[in-house]
């Protein structure tokens, strides 16, 4: 289970999360929609971890199959089985992808100990999955990526590192329709093959054609205003936030 | 203090690679003169300090001839309480006519560190291309972050970001002094 209760966070003393609620089990497709500035971003920074994020609630819990995130760093987190896709990944030169994601997985799966051709095999087989050739392997993460780019290499990640939970901060956000299809499908894939809990963060509907959700949640000024089910997304596409 | 002078000559090409990894209390000073026509230099300097070591390396690359041509690279990494501190002083004399001479140093601190680095340009001569670029900084938070969302300890995010920012200036290097700076540096276990 996937459990986030009663999280209140602020950053530079303004508190911006009064008590959030949001509960997913594995294998689950969670959305969660909002106006601009309601928070959603600051809700995926908390639970990741980040240091500028501090918590002000006592009873604020983040649980990852009942155990307690909050208070961990935020590698410990990932070692749990959470991760991230980031609005704007960050460049690292020189730096492979393929170096990183080896790092990463013996820091994730240390008993593992997969040869490096099998691992390498993934990497190229998760870079397919999103429509990025092989090149990728070798090249500075993120940089001189493209924006849609950078998008489908964190659904490559994703892919290779297989977490308990992901979330996914507008993995959609700058990427065109036929590449938003093969994003969304091999994120589906490896959801129910890895039966994955999936919390997407999305300003549109049209990933949701693809990413069937089984619950929505509406963030509007740091509280979840509504839960419900996909109804709930053409509600607002048609009327707005404020009649939620 | 040591002192170094090199002279370039007509249409020859010099690489000199210089590298630096925790040595002691150091002082260095490198002076090149570029004399010929079309002679060229490039200066490699890799710098990786930790602990109380100090190191101060300065540079003066003369252009004397036209059509000379100098590059100098320096990356630097240096923790705990070591510093470096650099002057880079690129001159082109009256007479060198469309030299082309460019300095670039990047110097990464961490913990209490310090360092400086400070290029400059004196120019005698109006027919050229000369330029600088110089930054001494701390690691970007936001990079720490994204690795260590990925699962690495914050000391594994620093290992690979120092490894990449040395990357790129392995390749004008010698093979051979390549793999043994890679060595130290503990590049190769990403390989």
């Amino acid at each position: 289970m996937f459990t986030v209760k009663q999280l209140v966070a602020e950053i530079d003393g303004k508190e911006i999360l009064h008590g959030v609620d949001i509960s997913m089990k594995p294998g689950e497709v969670h959305v969660v929609m909002g106006p601009n500035g309601s928070g959603k971003t600051s809700l995926v920074m908390s639970l990741m971890g980040h240091p500028d994020y501090t918590l002000r609630n006592q009873n604020s819990v983040f649980g990852i199959d009942g155990r307690q995130m909050l208070g961990l760093l935020p590698e410990e987190r990932a070692r749990a089985g959470l991760f991230v896709s980031f609005q704007n990944p960050v460049e690292i030169t020189g730096v492979s992808l393929l170096a990183f994601l080896r790092t990463a997985e013996k820091a994730i799966r240390p008993e593992e100990k997969k040869p490096l051709s099998d691992f390498k095999n993934e990497v190229k087989k998760a870079l397919a999955a999103v429509g990025l050739d092989e090149s990728f392997l070798h090249r500075s993460i993120n940089e001189g990526f493209s924006g849609g780019e950078r998008k489908r290499a964190e659904v490559a990640q994703l892919i290779v590192l297989s977490p308990k939970y992901a979330i996914l901060d507008e993995v959609d956000s700058g990427l065109d329709v036929d590449s938003l299809k093969l994003v969304a499908h091999a994120i589906r894939d490896i959801a129910k093959e890895k039966n994955m809990g999936i919390l997407l963060i999305t300003h549109y509907q049209r990933i949701l054609d693809y990413l069937e959700p089984d619950r929505v949640h509406i963030l509007v000024d740091g509280t979840i205003k509504k839960v419900g089910g996909i109804e709930l997304v053409s509600k607002i596409e048609t009327e707005g936030y404020a009649t939620v | 203090m040591r002192q170094v002078s090199i002279i370039v000559e007509k249409n020859e090409e010099r690489v000199e690679p210089f590298v630096w990894i925790n040595g002691k209390r150091d002082e260095f000073t490198l002076n090149v003169r570029l004399v010929g026509e079309g002679a060229s230099f490039k200066l490699i300097g890799l710098f990786l300090g930790s602990g109380d070591h100090h190191l101060v390396f300065n540079t003066t690359i003369v252009h004397e001839a036209p059509r000379t041509k100098s590059l100098t690279t320096i990356r630097g990494v240096f923790r705990d309480t070591s510093s470096f501190s650099n002057d880079g002083v690129v001159r082109i004399q009256k007479g060198a006519k469309v030299a082309d001479g460019f300095f670039s140093s990047k110097v990464l601190l961490f913990d209490n560190a310090k360092g400086r680095s400070v290029p400059s340009l004196e120019i005698d001569e109006n027919e050229l291309k000369a330029g600088h670029a110089s930054t001494v900084g701390r690691p970007d938070p936001t990079l720490l972050f994204y690795l260590q969302s990925r699962g690495l300890s914050e000391k594994q995010a620093v290992e690979l970001i120092v490894s990449g920012f040395f990357t790129p200036l392995l390749t004008f290097l010698p093979v051979k002094k390549t793999l043994a700076v890679k060595r130290k540096l503990g590049l190769t276990r990403y390989e």
